[in-house]
């Protein structure tokens, strides 16, 4: 298993708000090797919570999160950093390229913190034929703002794999690209989740692509169904 | 990829933002830097000074009044192989006769051809009325080489000025003399002993020419020596050799024989024997003679009178050993003049002569003893000390004693007494009667003697050199280079003077470098959150920011040192010129240390770095999901918290506040203005927490109605709260700095005739240049000085000051003085008016009549003195409390222990001690050089142009006690300036920052403007809006620094006796907020009108 919930939930006090707001409700989510799930529900129904909290980026108000068995609440920064660097492939709503950085570079960025030597050795190599199977690698020497929004989403997908993680972590990754752009990149994960065996959870309002998982979740008020 | 890729990828692409910092970092480091550059700049000019003064002079030997043999410079040199000179120094007046002009209190130095050895370089030989002077008399005087000039030159003598019964002679010398050369710096031209870096006017003339026309032949009372070829002498070995080669004569000893008596006579040159002197020669081993013999005015008998005689005091062994204290053995003359026989009692008129030849006249009864012979071998002529203007008179009509002698009272008879008897005593009293009587500050013997039990003259000279120590007599050599560059390097250290002056630019500089870095690390937020979430730790982003700012960081601290050596070239000409108040000297020049500029360099980088470690630490502690959102994700916890922290900052400070100001105007204490200032700072960060308390509660107020601009600006200001507060702090933090500063300059304003000002409530302050011998308020003394029939003089008090020469230690000597000038005072003259007032007084003080603690007395040689308070801190850098150290005239350590600090006062620079105190230790200091004078205020000009009159050939600078002070305060006034102007250069950065700012929000805020546009808002309204926005925090900034700097001087505001320059301050705050609405205006126009339109419509 890699990544495991146990009855969390997590509500917020906002700036200004009087009474607390339960954002997630005593939810239980079990992620194995190959698992392929999105999570739709209306916007603030706590999907990207949900996925922070999956991503370690947050941590829940109660409950238990394990990662390959292990309770993340015992550790630390650091170690939290280092099992995202290892194995968490981050996608978000927009790309977050870095505009200092070329394509090939911005690919690359996670593998600087990476402590495998192995991985770092061969991390171009990687690179190059991930970007070959998304159809960039002739523009890695571009810029983030030469490229379109596919194209820069399509890279920021190669550079969630480029540490070869146990999961990908999906937030809203069609959400700022056009119906083609959307689609093309919908197919991807899905190509990359069943061939590379890369557990996938993705948070959408796409009915669409949401169906390109193997199983939908529903997210509303808090509470996690099937649906 | 690696991460060094990274970093200058990085780098390179947000280069512009990194300019920014760079200016931040710049400024601090070129202010650091230029700041310490100061500081080894005036030290080394210090230095150079002091090398121009002395060449190559190491060591010198000032001898005070007394004068020792030019010879002794010669055995010395002889001695130690090194070279010596003599000088013979004294103070004179230098007129130049065809301009007029003058100046008083010029050096005089009798020198010959070795005097110029000790230079680097040979000057002519002088002969007859040849005299070199100092470029800077030729320039005051406007004289050139072959010129003729008059000098009036201080009339010395071997014997006290004021000793009992020294002839009357003129104060000066005069004689013309014509310029053969001048000197400049290196060639001594700026000779002098006294560690100070003004340029002192020197007259350099033939010492036989001078000791010839003051009749000093062969006398000097400065010797000065070099290093020997080894560079290793030291003061000990010096004062060893003085004391192998010294002989009598350096002593002022003579020795005769009296073969008659079979005894050897010591006498002194100077009448009276020194005490330590007489106390190492009267040795209980070998028998001997203790004489003193007194002219008295008169001795009687009922109606019988004998007018001006001599009465010898006598040991014992001269005299009957049943002598007791009130008999007297008269001679046969006497007897019958007076017509008296054994046991009748006589009476004895006699003159006790006090400080400024006041005399007092005593009378003494005696019962007649025993009747002797009118000569013999005891009583005959070689009893009379040698009384120049008596000894040598042919008759009693001719003497010239120094007291009033009434002619008409010699008779006939005394006359001839004279012509047969000379000085020879006609009564005989026992020796401790005499001391009892007439035993005064210059000694208490006029002659020893000792039998000569066939010992030879020269042997008996050498017994008696043997006995003596110079060391006794204060003589001694002093390392004078080494105490120079001690005094130099020791003094006010302008580099961290100029830190401290230059720390609101340092601050402002920081603010600026962490305001830019904190706006470019907002904009790269995101990019924060993406790091973290790919796995980055937070070591890791900081390692990375760190690593592309120490870039910056590194280019900025040397861009800086090179900025900071400008800066500093133009510090050092406005010390030279316009701020030379402060040093005094145009002889500052810029000397770089490679080692200061390293620390210049690594203070900037570190600061810098500091400040971007800050700032990453503080963006890192967001939650990540925040950072990837570009929001604020604080939970309502932390922000809880925060509120609540500033709640109690806002709170405590507050009630700080209260207190502080409370307990100062509830409480008298000396700390009053320093709580205040307190109270003011603590003041202005309450504010800035009650805004940042007030920006919280704008962020979260919902209006439900339609917000106006004033509502709508504050909002937007409380949207990018930290920039604002930061702009805010800035701006108060200037505004209160030079407000403070402007306010507390010194000024008059009317003041200055109250007693408990810094001027006494005195007139004038007088310095001569010729001392004073007598006292101006007594009939007889105006009468010397021919001030008895001036009317407007009538009601002029003359408080004299007695002054033994040392260091200034005022604030116009950047040396550090080890020995101040000490002035005599008379306590009592200064109670009785109430006169000047106190900082700080010793535990256990009188408060109301702190004068008059110096006559209390204390345990042997421990004297309570007094200075000014900035003379004690910043001069000698000691407290009150603490104790100087100085050697009396009998070479015994007296400790003057600090027990009170003046307000600043004309004082300034001295030590002051009771007079009595004074003539007790400094006995041979004769006249007055310092004066106070009291007077009616209508009649102040007269006042001066009658004493400017009558004692010009004194040399006399009469100034007016407000000029004085003014002189003292313009330094402050100065150091006041230069903070200030240091302070608004912090405003114009911290305006420039919120121009920065604000050019940073219009970006930011694209949309924002379109939208309103879209909407209707004209060009004009949104201009408006920007502006108000802008102008908010100006003068929330400024109106917070003006009420935290009223806060700060209100002690100030109510004392009487301050006036605050009003116009001056309200000008810099008009200044700043003038600098503040240029920053606002021009940006957000330019904005507008411009770029900002063409790139929204790109969008």
């Amino acid at each position: 298993m890699i990544i495991e919930l146990d009855s969390i939930s997590k509500y917020y006090e906002n700036e200004g708000a009087i009474t607390r707001r339960n954002v997630l409700n005593e939810i239980s989510l079990a992620i194995n090797p190959g698992d392929a799930l999105s999570i739709v529900g209306p916007s603030g129904s706590g999907k990207s919570t949900l996925l922070n909290i999956l991503g370690t980026l947050d941590l829940p108000t109660s409950g238990i999160v394990k990662i390959k068995g292990k309770s993340i609440h015992d550790f630390n920064e650091k170690q939290l950093a280092k099992i995202r660097n290892d194995n968490i492939g981050f996608i978000f709503q927009l790309h977050h390229l870095l505009p200092q950085l070329n394509l090939i570079e911005n690919i690359l960025v996670p593998t600087i913190p990476q402590k495998d030597k192995s991985l770092k050795k061969s991390a171009l190599e990687r690179a190059m034929n991930l970007l070959d199977s998304v159809g960039l690698v002739d523009k890695i020497h571009q810029r983030p703002g030469q490229l379109s929004g596919g194209e820069c989403q399509r890279a920021a997908v190669v550079r969630a794999l480029i540490n070869e993680p146990d999961l990908i972590l999906a937030d809203e990754p069609t959400g700022s690209l056009d119906q083609d752009s959307a689609e093309k990149l919908g197919e991807l994960l899905s190509v990359i989740n069943k061939k590379q065996n890369v557990a996938m959870v993705m948070v959408t309002h796409s009915h669409d692509l949401a169906k390109k998982m193997d199983k939908i979740y529903k997210l509303d008020h808090g509470n996690l169904t099937d649906y | 990829m690696t991460i060094r890729n990274f970093i200058i990828k990085s780098f390179w692409h947000f280069r512009k933002q990194h300019l920014a910092v760079l200016a931040g970092t710049l400024i601090s480091t070129a202010v650091l830097t230029g700041a310490l550059i100061v500081g080894d700049s005036v030290k080394f000019s210090l230095r150079q000074i002091v090398d121009a003064q002395l060449g190559n002079i190491k060591f010198a030997m000032q001898t005070g009044d007394r004068f020792v043999r030019s010879e002794l410079a010669n055995d010395i040199s002889k001695d130690l192989n090194i070279a010596t000179s003599p000088i013979l120094q004294l103070q004179g007046i230098t007129i130049n006769t065809e301009s007029k002009s003058r100046i008083n209190k010029t050096q005089i130095y009798g020198i010959d051809q070795s005097f110029w050895k000790l230079s680097n370089k040979i000057m002519p030989e002088l002969s007859g009325d040849e005299v070199i002077i100092s470029d800077n008399v030729a320039q005051k005087l406007n004289l050139k080489i072959n010129d003729e000039i008059l000098l009036r030159v201080e009339n010395a003598n071997i014997i006290p000025l004021n000793a009992p019964f020294t002839k009357e002679s003129d104060p000066s010398v005069s004689f013309r003399v014509i310029i053969k050369a001048i000197a400049h710096d290196e060639n001594l031209g700026r000779f002098g002993l006294k560690n100070i870096q003004s340029a002192p006017y020197n007259i350099f003339i033939s010492h036989d020419y001078l000791s010839k026309k003051l009749d000093l032949h062969g006398l000097a009372n400065i010797i000065i020596t070099s290093d020997n070829k080894e560079q290793n002498l030291n003061v000990d070995d010096l004062n060893y050799s003085l004391s192998k080669v010294w002989q009598l004569e350096d002593a002022n000893i003579v020795i005769q024989e009296l073969d008659d008596i079979g005894k050897f006579e010591i006498l002194s040159s100077r009448i009276f024997i020194d005490q330590p002197i007489s106390k190492s020669l009267k040795n209980p081993e070998i028998p001997n003679e203790t004489i003193l013999t007194y002219l008295v005015n008169s001795i009687r008998f009922n109606e019988k009178e004998t007018p001006y005689s001599f009465v010898t005091a006598a040991s014992t062994l001269f005299f009957p050993n049943d002598m007791r204290k009130n008999e007297i053995i008269i001679n046969e003359w006497l007897a019958s003049d007076l017509n008296v026989s054994v046991n009748d009692t006589i009476e004895i008129d006699y003159f006790i002569i006090g400080p400024l030849r006041t005399l007092e006249e005593k009378t003494k009864e005696f019962v007649i003893k025993d009747i002797i012979p009118t000569q013999g071998n005891i009583a005959n002529k070689s009893l009379m000390p040698l009384f120049h203007g008596l000894s040598d008179a042919g008759s009693c009509s001719d003497w010239e004693t120094g007291i009033p002698i009434d002619l008409e009272r010699i008779r006939d008879k005394d006359e001839k007494y004279w012509d047969d008897y000379k000085g020879t005593p006609k009564a005989f009293i026992s020796i401790q009667t005499g001391l009892n009587l007439w035993q005064n500050r210059y000694g208490s013997y006029t002659a020893i003697r000792v039998d000569q039990n066939n010992t030879d003259l020269d042997d008996f000279k050498k017994e008696i050199l043997n006995k003596l120590n110079p060391n006794n007599l204060n003589l001694s050599f002093t390392p004078v280079q080494k105490d120079g560059i001690r005094a130099a390097s020791g003094g006010v250290d302008f580099g961290e003077l100029f830190l401290s002056m230059s720390f609101f630019v340092i601050v402002a500089g920081i603010l600026l470098t962490v305001l830019i870095y904190s706006l470019n690390t907002e904009s790269r937020t995101v990019e924060t959150g993406v790091l973290s979430g790919l796995g980055f730790s937070k070591k890791q982003i900081i390692q990375i920011r760190f690593s592309e700012n120490i870039i910056t960081a590194i280019f900025g601290g040397f861009a800086g040192v090179f900025i900071g050596i400008l800066y500093n070239y133009g510090i050092m000409l406005a010390l030279n010129t316009v701020w030379q108040n402060i040093v005094r000297t145009n002889m500052l020049n810029v000397y770089i240390r490679s080692s200061t500029l390293f620390i210049g360099a690594l203070g900037g980088i570190v600061i810098a770095l500091f400040a971007i470690y800050f700032v990453t630490i503080k963006k890192l502690k967001q939650p990540i999901i925040g950072l990837i959102r570009d929001s604020s994700l604080y939970t309502q916890k932390v922000i809880k918290i925060r509120n609540n922290i500033n709640k109690l900052v806002a709170l405590t400070s507050i009630l700080i506040v209260i207190v502080l100001v409370s307990y100062s105007l509830v409480a008298s204490v000396d700390q009053n203005a320093g709580l205040m200032l307190s109270a003011g700072g603590i003041f202005l960060i309450s504010c800035i927490s009650v805004i940042n308390l007030i920006f919280n509660k704008t962020r979260q107020n919902l209006h439900h109605s339609q917000p106006d601009f004033t509502q709508f600006a504050f909002k937007n200001a409380a949207k990018n709260k930290g920039r604002s507060i930061a702009i805010i702090a800035l701006l108060a933090l200037g505004t209160f700095t030079i407000i403070i500063t402007g306010a507390n300059r010194k000024t008059f304003y009317g003041s200055e005739n109250i007693r408990q000002s810094g001027t006494g409530g005195f007139l004038f302050w007088s310095e001569t240049t010729l001392p004073i011998l007598y006292n101006l308020n007594s009939e007889d003394g105006k009468s010397k000085f021919s001030l008895d029939n001036e009317v407007d003089l009538e009601n002029v008090d003359f408080i004299q000051l007695h002054e033994l020469n040392g260091d200034d230690a005022s604030c116009l000597n950047l040396n550090q003085v080890q020995k101040p000038k000490i002035l005599g005072v008379v306590p009592e003259e200064l109670n009785k008016r109430n006169a000047f007032s106190f900082v700080k007084l010793m535990k256990g003080i009188d408060e109301n009549k702190p004068w008059l603690e110096l006559n209390k007395s204390h345990e042997k040689n421990v004297i309570p003195a007094f200075a000014d308070q900035t003379v004690i801190t910043w001069g000698l850098m000691k407290e009150v409390g603490d104790t100087l150290i100085y050697l009396n005239e009998n070479g015994e350590n007296i400790y003057l222990v600090l027990i009170g600090g003046l307000n600043a006062s004309i004082f300034q620079g001295n030590i002051l001690i009771a007079d009595n105190e004074f003539m007790k230790h400094f006995p041979t200091v004769s006249g007055s050089k310092t004066m106070l004078i009291d007077g009616p205020l209508e009649n102040k000009d007269k006042i001066a142009e009658l004493l400017n009159t009558y004692l010009q050939d004194y040399g006399i600078d009469i100034t007016p006690a407000s000029e004085r002070l003014s002189q003292f305060y313009s330094v402050t006034n100065t150091y006041l300036t230069v903070f200030m102007f240091l302070g608004g250069l912090g405003v114009i950065i911290g305006t420039f920052g919120l121009g920065i700012v604000l050019m940073r929000n219009i970006l930011e805020r694209r949309s924002e403007i379109a939208l309103l546009m879209a909407v209707g808002f004209s060009k004009k309204k949104i201009f408006k809006l920007i502006f108000i926005e802008n102008i908010y925090l100006l003068l929330l900034g400024t109106g917070i620094g003006i009420c935290a700097a009223i806060i700060g001087i209100l002690p100030s505001l109510i004392s009487p006796s301050f006036s605050i320059p009003v116009s001056f301050v309200l000008l810099l705050v008009l200044l700043v907020l003038f600098s503040g609405v240029l920053w606002i205006y021009f940006p957000v126009r330019n904005a507008i009108k411009s770029g900002l339109i063409s790139s929204l419509r790109n969008e």
